[in-house]
Order: structure tokens, then C-alpha cells, then sequence
């Protein structure tokens, strides 16, 4: 990559995390960081495609998961997954959760 | 962590904002865009700044284990929409903990630097579990941190199905490499005592 897309990058970056209100924050203001990639530049899953054991050909049996049991229906989410995404937003049985890692 | 994102009957949807709060990452939420933090279940700033979030029950361990004991589970696919090889680790190289990577550098001696931990914080003091030492046994381990009494509910199988207070709140908790748990908290305590 040469200096030009590098730097392009960097302004892009600085433009991207600027934007979210501060001024109330209940903790330090000096604390909050930018750091790593920069506003949804690890992207969240807002619409996250849920399939059955039958179609999970894609795991491994040691691969580690994030379960959850919610009114009786249980989902599974693979923690390679979420490496690369944070944060999937899903409902099980109406009731919206957020999963996180 | 899972979380109910239900909050006065509204359903929020949340992102990664790429700022930091003590090393762990903020995400925000597409309706106010406030700021949340993960390890508090709170938000940290804007419009809804002190609001909780619900800590909702979850069980990490294999896909082995967690097929075998809910045979019906369904599953998140890696078909996502997004151009991204799941067979690859993106923090291969790296310790990290929710969005934070970096190098390796000196390292406390208390643990072997790659070592699993359960890692809670509570009022100003951290500790760290050896999951190694922990999930030997299913039961219940009653600890006091931060002058609260903390109880780890270890099941069969060696999964960690909770943390909660002795009021059964469920309490924020971090699965992370001992390297980045006393990278983050200099001064944290290890679990030693065995049951």
C-alpha cells in the first residue's frame, strides 16, 4: 500500500469516530479512546442468518460458541464469528437480544 | 455477554463506535447513538447515558458440547453478508479481549501468559479464576470480591453458566487470556483457593 492510500485512510478514519455526544458522559471524558478500527469499521450483524444443526457443516467440534436458551429455543453463535463482527443483534422468540464477545 | 437490547419498550440495535473505555470496547446503539459500555451494561454517554442494559443468561464452551446437550439447537451461519474468512482467526498473533490487540510484552508471573481466566471486577478490585482451576468440578464457588459476595456456577462439563451476586443478579464477566487481564488490571488478585 504506498503513503497516499495510507494517509487517505488515516483521514478517513479520523472523519469516521467523530460524531457521538460526550458532553454527558458518567465516566471520565479523557477515558473514552479512540482505538483500533474506527466507527463500524468492524462491522455489527443486524440481520444474522440462522440455520439448523443440519446445515452447520461449517463447525468444527471444538470450535467454541456463545449459547443461549430463551423461552425454551436454543441458538448457538460461533466465537468465529464473532471475532469478526463484535456485536450480532438477534431475536429469539420476539424477544431482541444483542450477543457480544 | 448476551443482552436483552429491549430498553422502555423499544428494541435497539447496536454497533461497534471505535472508541475505548478501559480497553474494552464501546459499542452504540443506531437509535440515539449513545455510547455503551460492555463490561458495564450501560451506557456511558448521550441521550441515554445511564441507562442498563439486562444481562440475559449464556453459556460459553464447544459446539461439541453445546449440540450434544440441545439437540435442537439452531445456529448463527457464516454466511453474514460480509466478504469475511471465518477460518481465520483476525487476532491470530495477538492477545486480545474484546476488540483490543496488541503484542506481547512482560507478563506477571502469577499465571502462564496464554492461561484462560474468568475475570470480574467489582468496586476497585479485580480477580482473576484460573479456568484450569475452576471448571474441574461442577458446583457452585462462593467468593467475596470488592466486599461483595460472588457466586460461579460451574456445570457439567466444566461450563460456566453464571456469575451472580447474593442477590442473583447476574454480573458482567470476561473470558479472557491471562497476558490481557493483568495487562488491563495491574493489580488484580488470582483466585487460589481450592474446593
Amino acid at each position: 500500500m504506498d503513503a497516499i492510500r495510507v494517509l487517505t485512510l488515516l483521514l478517513a478514519s479520523a472523519l469516521f469516530i467523530t460524531g457521538f455526544q460526550l458532553d454527558n458522559a458518567i465516566i471520565p471524558r479523557s477515558e473514552i479512546l479512540s482505538g483500533g478500527p474506527p466507527k463500524d469499521g468492524i462491522p455489527a450483524i443486524l440481520d444474522p442468518r440462522i440455520v439448523d444443526l443440519g446445515d452447520a457443516g461449517f463447525m468444527y467440534p471444538d470450535d467454541p460458541v456463545i449459547g443461549v436458551v430463551i423461552n425454551g429455543q436454543a441458538r448457538a453463535y460461533p466465537v468465529k464469528i464473532l471475532n469478526w463482527h463484535e456485536v450480532v443483534n438477534d431475536t429469539i422468540e420476539g424477544v431482541p437480544i444483542a450477543v457480544t464477545f | 455477554m448476551v443482552y436483552s437490547r429491549t430498553i422502555d419498550d423499544t428494541a435497539l440495535s447496536f454497533g461497534v463506535s471505535g472508541r475505548l473505555y478501559k480497553s474494552n470496547v464501546l459499542l452504540y446503539d443506531h437509535q440515539t447513538e449513545s455510547l455503551w459500555s460492555q463490561l458495564m451494561a450501560r451506557a456511558v454517554a448521550g441521550p441515554m447515558a445511564g441507562d442498563r442494559l439486562t444481562i440475559l443468561p449464556s453459556h460459553r464452551t464447544t459446539w461439541r458440547f453445546w449440540s450434544a446437550r440441545h439437540p435442537q439447537t439452531r445456529i448463527l451461519s457464516t454466511r453474514t453478508g460480509f466478504d469475511r474468512n471465518y477460518t481465520i482467526d483476525p487476532y491470530e498473533g495477538y492477545y486480545r479481549v474484546s476488540s483490543i490487540w496488541f503484542p506481547v510484552g512482560n507478563v506477571r508471573k502469577d499465571l502462564p501468559a496464554k492461561e484462560r481466566v474468568l475475570g470480574i471486577t467489582i468496586g476497585n478490585e479485580a480477580r482473576a479464576y484460573p479456568l484450569s482451576r475452576i471448571t474441574q468440578d461442577a458446583g457452585v464457588i462462593e467468593d467475596v470480591v470488592g466486599g461483595e459476595t460472588i457466586r460461579i456456577q460451574i456445570d457439567p462439563g466444566g461450563e460456566i453458566s453464571g456469575v451472580s451476586d447474593d442477590r442473583k443478579t447476574l454480573l458482567p464477566h470476561l473470558f479472557v487470556y491471562w497476558f490481557a487481564w493483568q495487562a488491563f488490571y495491574p493489580d488484580t488478585t488470582v483466585y487460589a483457593s481450592s474446593r
